[in-house]
């Protein structure tokens, strides 16, 4: 369990963390999202006790972390990777902080086969690419098999397998019942890993709530289905009582689920060729919840030419949509 | 890179750390910062220099004098005589900049690289780490500096034997001179280390240490009257040198106070640094 509790921190004259209060609870996946410069690094430092807060505190299971009596097997953090010594090789660095901690040996092998790493074990991290300096902090977070685990943007740099073993992995972690934040620009990525959100703009707190409540609130679905019997099937889904817009060849039906569209047209006899549902852009809504406090926005820009012509009728996918599968 | 198989939510956990959860202590902080400490490059050049300016400078000093002995006259060869020790330990003024630098990179290089945000996340408690870094460092500088002065001493006793000028260990103050040079070597490194905690990164700490043990030394001499006299005495490298020379001389505290004072320089050196590193965000 991670508390936060009226915490604040200021670097000069940047309030980077404004009196920020949360719970991160064991068991979940809990989604740490801000744009830019929100503040989820310097919260997560305060956390394991990098930076002093000017203001506040941050617990770890009911005390400050840096007094826990055993550090890694209390917490897993990955604040940012390349905070190494670039000329040690990754199985000595991995050594040197299991030794920290009085973890056997046995650890970092345990941590390189996890994270895929053990070819490169013997390699200095210098030459290391994004992606597996990011991997060697999953690893480091891992040795001490912590009851929490805390990662900032574990995504970046990883490739798509990369991303969707971090997906499971975290997914996994919180199945075991440790408490596990992890921070993000990205809220599709989010809707698929995280059980819980906590939303921060300029160092505040924007919004703490569970991830079903965010796409109810937010993610409005509406479900597609394409017939070669369109004209049949449209009358059939109004009597059902949904609202069905013929959008080029496929229908767009508000009100009623993928289950019962395709129930009913297999109560016709009726062919459909696709089916699935259409979430509105979680990206969107994040940038809408956020609007007020991004620092460091893009200016406006003409939309690109493109962007006016209507989407390929046959792909699902459209500019800052997210398809999720029925 | 294929990546294995993540921890399912049935499956027992993968990497489950089975048996009592150990409380990490100093000790186990030692034997970490001593795996840090061997698996760096400029720890091993650093030493190796070390060794090699004693043992090169002990031979060329020694040569040097045994050559041109001869064609001193009989006053300057009275002005200036021969003292075994202090030509066989002449390269202690290079050396001392070798490991100095060497204390000094054991705490920037983590600076410069991000790493001492893995260490101190690994061990919030800061001035462990600080007390791991020190044991190792002056350990590892303290044996390595003995080697050094050893070697050196009997090398340049080798040479200077062909004119009959070598001393022998058992001789008054010289095996307490060889020692102290060792002795005085490992401080240095820790005074490194106390400048490089301060500072934090290797180009300052490195400027200040050789200004403060190898610049300013000799220029205190020119200070004026008694007060000139004092700190001339007690200024860094002057105060720790004492240990590592034979004879006594107005200038110099005894070997042991003068030793005592440099090691009272590192420990408030260290003692600021750890003040400071506690404080301070990384
Ligand atoms: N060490 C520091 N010194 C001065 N200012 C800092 C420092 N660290 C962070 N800041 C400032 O604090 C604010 C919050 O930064 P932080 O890195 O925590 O944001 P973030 O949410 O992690 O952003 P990003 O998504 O870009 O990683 C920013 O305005 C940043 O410039
Ligand atoms: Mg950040």
């Amino acid at each position: 369990m991670i508390e936060v509790e009226a915490l604040t921190k200021r670097y000069g004259s940047t309030l980077a963390v404004d009196d920020l209060s949360f719970t991160v609870r064991p068991g979940l996946v809990t989604g740490f999202l801000g744009p830019n410069g929100a503040g989820k690094s310097t919260t997560m430092r305060m956390v394991v006790g990098l930076d002093h807060p000017t203001s506040g505190t941050a617990t770890i299971n009911g005390r400050p972390y840096a007094a826990s009596p055993a550090p890694l097997r209390e917490v897993g953090a990955l604040i940012d990777a390349k905070d190494v010594h670039g000329g040690r090789s990754a199985r000595n660095h991995l050594r040197a902080v299991a030794r920290s901690n009085g973890l056997p040996d046995s650890r970092v092998d345990t941590v390189l086969g996890l994270t895929g790493l053990d070819a490169v074990a013997g390699r200095r991290i210098k030459g290391f690419s994004l992606g597996m300096g990011q991997r060697l902090g999953i690893a480091t977070a891992l040795l001490g098999d912590p009851g929490v685990v805390m990662f900032d943007e574990p995504v970046n740099g990883l490739d798509p397998e990369g991303i969707l073993w971090i997906r499971n992995l975290l997914r996994g972690l919180a199945a075991e019942g440790r408490t596990v934040l992890v921070s993000s620009h990205l809220m599709s990525e989010m809707a698929q890993t995280a059980d819980h959100l906590i939303v921060i703009g300029r160092g505040r707190l924007l919004a703490d709530l569970s991830m079903t409540d965010f796409l109810e609130q937010n993610g409005r679905t509406h479900v597609q289905v394409k017939s070669p019997r369109q004209d049949d099937l449209a009358p059939l889904l109004r009597a059902a009582g949904g609202t069905v817009e013929p959008d080029h060849d496929v229908l767009a039906v508000h009100g009623l689920t993928c289950e019962q569209v395709g129930d009913i047209a297999a109560a016709h006899g009726l062919a459909l060729h696709q089916l699935f549902e259409q979430r509105a852009s979680l990206e969107a809504a994040f940038m809408d919840m956020t609007r007020d406090s991004v620092e460091y926005g893009s200016g406006s820009l003409p939309p690109p030419p493109d962007s006016a012509l209507p989407p390929p009728p046959d792909s699902p996918d459209r500019p800052g949509a997210t398809e999720v599968a029925p | 890179m294929t990546l294995p198989a993540s921890p399912t939510a049935n499956a027992a956990s993968p990497f489950a750390l089975d048996g009592p959860v150990h409380h990490p202590t100093t000790l186990d902080v030692v034997r970490s910062e001593w795996l840090k400490l061997r698996t760096v490059r400029s720890t091993f050049w650093t030493l190796a220099v070390t060794v090699v300016v004693m043992v090169g400078f002990s031979v060329l000093v020694c040569a040097a004098q045994v050559a041109t002995w001869d064609q001193l006259t009989a006053e300057e060869q009275q002005a200036n005589p021969i003292n075994g020790v202090s030509s066989a330990l002449a390269g202690l003024s290079l050396a001392q900049l070798a490991v100095v630098v060497l204390g000094v990179m054991v705490i920037s290089s983590e600076y410069s690289t991000g790493g001492i945000r893995s260490t101190f996340t690994a061990v919030p408690r800061r001035a462990r780490v600080v007390v791991g870094k020190a044991v190792v460092l002056g350990l590892s500088t303290l044996v390595v500096g003995l080697v050094a002065s050893f070697v050196a001493f009997f090398v340049g006793q080798l040479i200077l034997a062909t004119k009959h000028f070598d001393v022998a260990l058992g001789d008054p103050d010289v095996l307490r001179a060889v020692l102290g040079s060792g002795l005085y070597l490992a401080a240095c490194s820790l005074f490194g280390l106390g400048i490089g905690l301060i500072v934090r990164n290797t180009g300052g700490g490195v400027t200040i240490s050789v200004a403060a043990l190898f610049v300013l030394p000799p220029l205190t001499a020119l200070i004026p009257g008694t007060v000139g006299d004092q700190i001339q005495k007690f200024i860094t490298s002057n105060a720790g040198q004492s240990v590592a020379a034979t004879g006594s001389a107005p200038d110099r505290l005894g070997p042991w106070v003068g030793y005592l004072v440099f090691t009272v320089w590192w420990l408030v050196l260290i003692g600021v640094g750890t003040w400071l590193v506690r404080r301070r965000d990384v």
